[in-house]
């Protein structure tokens, strides 16, 4: 029954090929995947799941420094939306690698590869949003006026606690306070206390969240196979494949219809500055160095990065009681290839340690490393590189890191930058 | 002459010191408009004031699903997702994907539309004594407003999490009795029944 249910999936998933799923959906504003987000979030908020388990550098590096307790709300809340993405993307690379490996089994690489293509989209719009919440969830590198806009609405937002509208008080925690409303109907005690089935029976639970997303994909991929077929579209033809890949080959002279002449010597040193967008949200300095070499076709660089997180607890009539303070130090150093089409491929070692003094006493340090890719593209007139880093390989081979994020970057020059760096 | 120095002294006085008030007050609307922004963003325990019941239901149930409802009655917990999938036509049609629960009698029923498209086992070794769900798949239909929602729920308190952008843009998710719900632009796309026992 399972694996007719996944051949099925399969069938319907190379159905949709022609019509690409991703951009289908977002053509339409109430999307399926609105609708899962928010059942993925309810589950983690009323299970009260906080993010532990981190492949993030930074939480990582954190949670022996941090105490639990210095959490804010907001804090809280955006590891419960973490949480529930990555159990989203979890589920939907467990359903998705059933359905590729069925394929590869009997033989049906076409469809495989198609299959694959599809959930690797997906899983990576799924590792984005973690990516961006995780950056939110530092906040500390924002521009100045962003954070004194921040800052005001903080401040302001207290007096209208105090002359808001009646009835409505500020939440202290986020799973505890949902889960009494939901058991109880309502903040008061008096209310008969009860036990969330799904609570009972957690992975109950789990099931249903796989299931609905299971059978909502089906539907999707099912409809996708409807408005193909009735645009009179072939799936897996080998002649109309063969076209459809050549048509969708990055080429990058094809860009602008001019052919990207890369220097054959000379050493580049460039000038770099990370991106707001993606600038890391612990560190107020960084430096990158990033030197080119055209004749070996071959690149190094250097990201070292400062930074200071402070966290202060309110003692008697707001005054500051308890400071915590983690100092961050970050080196990068690594080396890579320039290939023919202005692409960079490097692997980076990384380390970072942190420091966290209480109140101006030391109280402990941490140390951590590992290595890191990264990928870079040179612009078409060459005074330009934009860099970024893709991560750790958890799931997906180095080829696929790379290959997507040479597509990201032709797809959206300047967008997926980590660093802009020019010729100095 | 001095009377009009004094004059113009005056003058200057006044004018100084309407700058200085206006220039408060701007300070002090910036103020409070930025923290009724931040008031609003704050997740919030909100008490009803006032509710008008709703006396339609939004939805008819389909014949199939009249048909599981006879079979195994009203379920002990169901989960409706509302979104819109596109047309052959190239339009958009909306989609009702529910799940109805039966955790005593094991067994979970799947609706696209109201069509059954999966009766699945549910292995629970044991269930307990849950408690009466209070509301009906067909008190609630696709897109509805947070106010019809209420109303249709009979909600007295509920939690009010606005969403960080970066998770979902003009989304808000509640919890109320059991009851959770999601609206994406003031509309309902998802909400959940949730089964409860005794402690």
């Amino acid at each position: 029954m399972k694996s007719k249910s996944i051949f099925l999936l399969g069938i319907i998933i190379i159905s949709m090929f022609p019509q690409n799923i991703i951009q289908a959906e977002e053509k339409i504003t109430r999307t399926f995947s609105s609708a899962l987000d928010f059942l993925y979030l309810s589950d983690a908020i009323l299970l009260n799941q906080v993010e532990d388990d981190e492949t993030s550098s930074i939480s990582a590096l954190m949670s022996p420094t941090i105490p639990s307790p210095t959490l804010d709300i907001k804090t809280d809340l955006i590891n419960q939306m973490i949480n529930a993405v990555k159990n989203q993307r979890n589920d939907h690379f467990k359903k998705c690698t059933e359905t590729v490996n069925l394929y590869r089994e009997q033989g049906k690489t076409c469809e495989a590869d198609k299959a694959e293509a599809y959930c690797k989209t997906k899983y990576q719009q799924l590792t984005d949003k973690i990516s961006s919440l995780r950056i939110l969830r530092g906040g500390d590198r924002r521009n100045f006026f962003t954070k004194t806009w921040h800052s005001i609405k903080r401040s302001g937002a207290k007096i209208w606690h105090r002359i808001g509208p009646l009835a409505r008080k500020v939440l202290r925690e986020v799973g505890p306070q949902a889960l009494q409303i939901v058991s109880t109907g309502g903040a008061g005690s008096h209310a008969a206390l009860r036990q969330l089935f799904k609570h009972t029976v957690k992975k109950i639970g789990r099931e249903h969240l796989k299931e609905i997303a299971f059978k909502g994909i089906q539907r999707i991929l099912k409809v996708q196979i409807d408005v193909a077929t009735a645009a009179g579209i072939d799936i897996c033809d080998p002649e109309k494949e063969q076209t459809q890949e050549d048509s969708e080959q990055p080429k990058v002279e094809n860009k602008t219809g001019n052919e990207l002449k890369l220097p054959d010597t000379g050493v580049w040193n460039l000038r770099c500055q990370d991106t707001d967008e993606f600038r890391d949200k612990y560190y107020q300095t960084v430096v990158w160095n990033v030197t080119i070499d055209w004749k070996a076709r071959a690149f190094t660089g250097i990201i070292e990065a400062q930074g200071d997180q402070i966290s202060v607890t309110e003692g008697a009539y707001g005054a500051p009681d308890i400071v915590d303070k983690i100092h961050l130090d970050w080196k990068e150093e690594g080396s890579g290839s320039v290939t023919e089409d202005g692409f960079f491929w490097g692997e980076f070692s990384q380390v970072i340690t942190s420091t966290n003094t209480h109140q101006e006493v030391v109280t402990g340090s941490y140390t951590q490393e590992y290595t890191e890719n990264w990928i870079g593209a040179i612009s078409e007139n060459l005074d330009q590189v934009c860099f970024s880093r893709v991560g750790a390989r958890d799931w997906f081979t180095l080829d696929w890191i790379r290959e997507r994020g040479r597509q990201e970057m032709l797809d959206n020059p300047g967008g997926f930058c980590e660093a802009l760096c020019y010729v100095k | 002459m001095t009377e009009g120095k004094k004059k113009t002294g005056w003058a200057v006085f006044g004018l100084g010191c309407g700058c200085l008030v206006f220039v408060v007050l701007v300070a002090l609307g910036i103020y409070l408009y930025a923290g009724w922004v931040g008031y609003q963003e704050d997740p919030m325990i909100v008490e009803v004031q006032e509710s008008r019941s709703q006396l339609v239901d939004p939805y008819t149930l389909s014949s199939a699903q009249q048909e599981q409802l006879f079979t195994y009655g009203y379920p002990e917990a169901f989960t409706i997702l509302f979104y819109e999938e596109e047309t052959v036509g190239g339009g958009a049609a909306p989609v009702r994907l529910e799940t109805w629960d039966y955790y005593t009698q094991t067994i979970e029923l799947t609706f696209i539309n109201g069509n059954l498209v999966a009766e699945d086992p549910l292995e629970i070794d044991e269930v307990g004594s849950l408690d009466p769900l209070p509301y009906y798949p067909e008190q609630f239909g696709a897109f509805m407003s947070l106010e019809e929602v209420i109303a249709a729920a009979g909600i007295d308190t509920y939690v009010d999490i606005p969403l960080e952008k970066e998770f979902m843009e003009e989304g808000v998710m509640y919890f109320a009795n059991a009851l959770t719900f999601g609206l994406k632009d003031n509309e309902l796309i998802y909400i959940e029944a949730l089964a409860l026992s005794e402690e």
